[in-house]
């Protein structure tokens, strides 16, 4: 197993801390797998009515013990899920946080869709959920592999084992992914797991 | 000077680049002191420098033909070298516009700009290029304005959109990089584009340099220098190609290290752009095989213990590591282990 | 001949007196048939070096002429009755002709150009900067509202820039009385950027309401004009030069220590920009600047003399 290794592109997650209801007008939090949101985490806004909305992926119904008062949505599927964020984004006003837990990839397809509304990245958190889980982008073929979990991955799309770089972007929501033995063809490092 | 231009020069291929005694002598030679340490090392880009290379605003040299041609291969084979994002329109006719402008007033018998109210005329005689265009209006040119402008000029440039007390990279057109992605990095932030660069960080020179960019302002460019090192004198050092040049770093031996191992110096400017308010990044590259520089004996000296001495995780982010020591011990012949003179202006030429 | 340029010699080609308190200036090259003007990006200043009998003011004036514009420059200048002179002397003494010296524009007030939307408010001349921004915001095609406080007479003289715009709103009332800035801001879509220019009554009130609905800081642009109030006289001894300047009660610090021949780095003379921070080593600064952080007020070792003075009658400064 290996370490993810951090450096200054590498993003940092904290657990979503909801603002208390006084700073923020709206609230939008959209989880990917409901287990991971804890109820307690919902209590600042237990004063406030009607303003905290959560969207969850997946059928499972939230755990309820909890003052807070919300309106709740299970989607079946990304594309409804995220159809609907792009629904409420275009209809909502400045005031709105924006709070999301899930796996990274997760995180920066939400990231990606409120940076098109304008939103800003002080208005969003991202709090980083279930095991590691990469998206990779080969730098040859421009191709986006999805939910990788090694130090190297083959690109289904060229064929080339890419080792994962810790260089990471935000708008693209992938490492970088370059070919692991360019320079001695065959001569790879030996794969390893990540771990958080 | 008076500069004959070497067209049929390549960077790929049969690598027939060379350069003439006198591009030898006014190479910008990175090191001032026998070792390399990091620093902000920003100076302002006036003329007067240690080096011809830095009397124009944008230094065209013999190459310049040669440079122009190998960019135009490499867009050919992979257009997304050059991207700009839709709200840095500005910035790209401010690009132009100073191009332009510095070109035509440096370079007067080889470049010339006539202004007619909005309607500028532009040729560019190495080139062979003529255009009549109304300025801000991109469907009077040929091509975007920036990648019209820039597919003429060496060297590669990067558009910085200045905002929220940040730098972003949101465009550039970059063919002749050391070992990034235009492509990958669009969108980035100061700190977050230059993440890669080893020790840095901790030293704080990043957040420094940032602090100090954020108050460029115009008129009044600064320039630094980088630097690394390339087998063979291939511009095109992509990520993107890496499976094209990478076998190159294995194939350095002790009988070729002086031909085909090169010095690559980036001579970086920054310019505050006027309309968009946004900056400028060029990065101009030079490159002189290890034989060509040990002819001047005080680089020859100071390469040679600036290799030795560097530390291992620089070398490794350079990507220095396999050749670094046949570099080092071919270099030492070279080195009399005498003092050598402050400063890095080139002295003698030997033969 | 080095490439770096730091002034600037500008001719008043014109001068109009839009009203009894506002003066419209037009300045072009000074010198050379042909020459051209640095092209300013929407939201520029500059500042000029105003040489009257006894002493000089160096002030900052919006550009309100439009973004890339290289044949002239155009600023409207207030007279402020408390100001430290240099508005009453343009109005007094300025007319076509006259030669002055400038910086080349500088910007610390530039629209957001990734922004979905923009929010201008403003109120009295603090419209400036504002006139510079419509067409470029035209230009890149986004969306924004403009709302702007006004005494009767001003309103007469910035109705024609306007022209028939529908996203701009004109009130009749400076201090804002007549726009309802809580309801105006909660109407406003998620993407939206909100930059705010006039009296430093209207922008807190703005800006604090703006806080209170929930607008994250990174939206919040603010122009302040800046123009140091006076207080009472005190003296600075300068620990690295060895002398102490006087400081009269109607001139800024960062003014009483260039007239000294010290040079001190700075930039926008409004307390915004940071340039010209210096260290405080003995004796207490009154902070008037939006730069130090609370901390660094409290802790009181650095100072802004642009626009902050001393609390007693003397101060040691690292310089």
């Amino acid at each position: 197993m290996m370490q993810i290794e951090a450096i200054p592109s590498t993003p940092v997650y904290f657990p979503v801390q909801i603002a208390a209801a006084a700073a923020a007008q709206q609230h939008l939090l959209i989880v990917e797998r409901a287990e991971w949101l804890k109820p307690e985490q919902l209590n600042p806004l237990s004063d406030a009515a009607s303003s905290l909305f959560v969207y969850l992926l997946g059928n499972t119904i939230l755990r309820s013990s909890t003052q807070t008062q919300y309106e709740c949505r299970s989607f079946n599927d990304g594309q409804s899920l995220w159809a609907m964020v792009e629904a409420f984004l275009s209809q909502a006003r400045m005031g709105l946080r924006l709070y999301v837990i899930g796996s990274e990839p997760f995180l920066w397809q939400a990231s990606a869709i409120a940076t098109r509304y304008g939103m800003t990245t002080d208005a969003m958190q991202l709090e980083l959920a279930g095991k590691p889980s990469r998206n990779v982008y080969c730098i040859h073929c421009r191709h986006t592999i999805r939910d990788t979990g090694t130090n190297l991955v083959t690109c289904p799309s060229c064929d080339k084992t890419l080792a994962v770089r810790a260089h990471f972007s935000r708008r693209l929501g992938a490492y970088i992914g370059v070919q692991a033995d360019a320079e001695e063809p065959g001569v790879l490092p030996p794969v390893e797991e990540l771990r958080r | 000077m008076t500069m004959t231009f070497k067209p049929d020069e390549t960077f790929r291929d049969d690598f027939s680049y060379n350069n003439s005694d006198d591009a030898i002598l006014r190479f910008p030679f990175p090191f001032n002191e026998d070792r390399y340490l990091y620093s902000v090392n920003i100076e302002p880009h006036a003329t007067g420098g240690p080096s011809d290379a830095f009397e124009a605003t944008f230094d065209v040299d013999e190459h310049y033909v040669a440079e122009c041609h190998d960019r135009a291969l490499t867009l050919a084979a992979d257009p997304l070298r050059c991207q700009v994002l839709p709200h840095m329109q500005a910035a790209e006719w401010d690009t132009l516009e100073l191009l332009m402008e510095s070109l035509s007033r440096d370079y007067p018998q080889h470049f010339r700009l006539t202004r007619d109210g909005e309607w500028w005329t532009w040729i560019n005689g190495p080139l062979g290029i003529a255009d009549r265009f109304r300025f801000g209006d991109a469907s009077t040119l040929p091509l975007p304005p920036f990648e019209y402008i820039t597919r003429q000029a060496q060297g590669d440039f990067c558009l910085l959109d200045h905002r929220d007390h940040n730098l972003f990279m949101d465009g550039g057109m970059v063919t002749s990089q050391a070992d990034w992605s235009l492509d990958f990095d669009l969108g980035m932030s100061f700190v977050e584009w230059h993440a890669p660069v080893p020790l840095a960080h901790q030293m704080g020179v990043f957040d420094r340099a940032l602090q100090f960019l954020l108050r460029l302002q115009w008129g009044k460019p600064v320039r630094r220098l980088n630097w690394t090192m390339t087998v063979n004198p291939r511009l095109d050092t992509s990520p993107e190609n890496y499976p094209h040049w990478g076998p190159d770093r294995a194939s350095i031996t002790p009988e070729n290290v002086g031909q085909k191992l090169h010095l690559r110096v980036e001579l970086q400017t920054l310019f505050r752009l006027p309309r968009s308010n946004g900056v400028l990044f060029g990065v101009r590259c030079y490159l002189i095989r290890l034989d060509e520089l040990v002819r001047v004996r005080k680089w020859a000296c100071r390469m040679h213990r600036v290799l030795q001495s560097l530390p291992d995780e620089l070398a490794a982010y350079k990507g220095l590591a396999r050749f670094r020591g046949t570099a080092v011990t071919w270099l030492s012949q070279y080195d009399d282990g005498a003092s050598t003179a402050a400063g890095t202006a080139a002295e003698t030429l030997a033969a | 001949m080095s490439r770096n340029i730091d002034r600037i010699e500008l001719r008043v080609e014109a001068t109009r007196d839009l009203s009894p308190s506002l003066k419209h200036l037009r300045l072009v090259p000074a010198y050379g048939q042909g020459q051209l003007l640095a092209p300013a990006s929407a939201g520029s200043h500059i500042v000029l070096t105003l040489h009257d009998s006894s002493r000089t003011f160096r002030n900052a004036y919006s550009l309100t002429s439009k973004p890339g514009a290289r044949d002239a420059y155009e600023i409207i200048v207030r007279r402020v009755p408390e100001s430290r002179g240099g508005s009453h002397f343009i109005h007094r003494e300025i007319a076509a002709g006259a030669v002055l010296e400038a910086t080349p524009p500088v910007n610390l007030f530039a629209p957001v150009r990734m922004a979905r939307r923009h929010l201008l408010v403003a109120a009295g001349v603090g419209i400036t900067p504002f006139l510079s921004y419509l067409p470029e915001l035209d230009a890149l095609g986004q969306p924004f509202e403009l709302h702007y406080c006004a005494r009767d007479d001003e309103q007469a003289c910035f109705a024609g820039w306007f022209g028939e715009r529908p996203n701009t709103r004109v009130y009749q009332d400076l201090e804002g009385h007549r726009l309802d800035v809580p309801a105006l801001l909660r109407a406003q879509p998620v993407g939206t950027q909100l930059y705010v220019c006039g009296p430093d009554a209207l922008m807190d009130h703005v800006l604090a309401s703006a806080r209170e609905l929930g607008w994250p800081a990174s939206t919040l642009h603010a122009e302040r004009f800046g123009s140091p109030r006076g207080g009472t006289a005190f003296v600075v001894s300068l620990a690295r030069s060895g002398f102490d300047v006087h400081v009269p009660g109607d001139v800024s610090l960062l003014d009483a220590l260039e007239a000294a021949g010290v040079h001190a780095d700075s930039q926008c003379r409004g307390g915004a920009c940071g340039v010209c921070k210096t260290g405080v080593l003995e004796g207490s600064p009154e902070h008037r600047d939006y730069f130090l952080s609370a901390a660094e007020r409290s802790e009181g070792r650095h100072i802004m003399p642009c626009v902050s003075r001393a609390i007693g009658e003397r101060m040691v400064l690292d310089l």
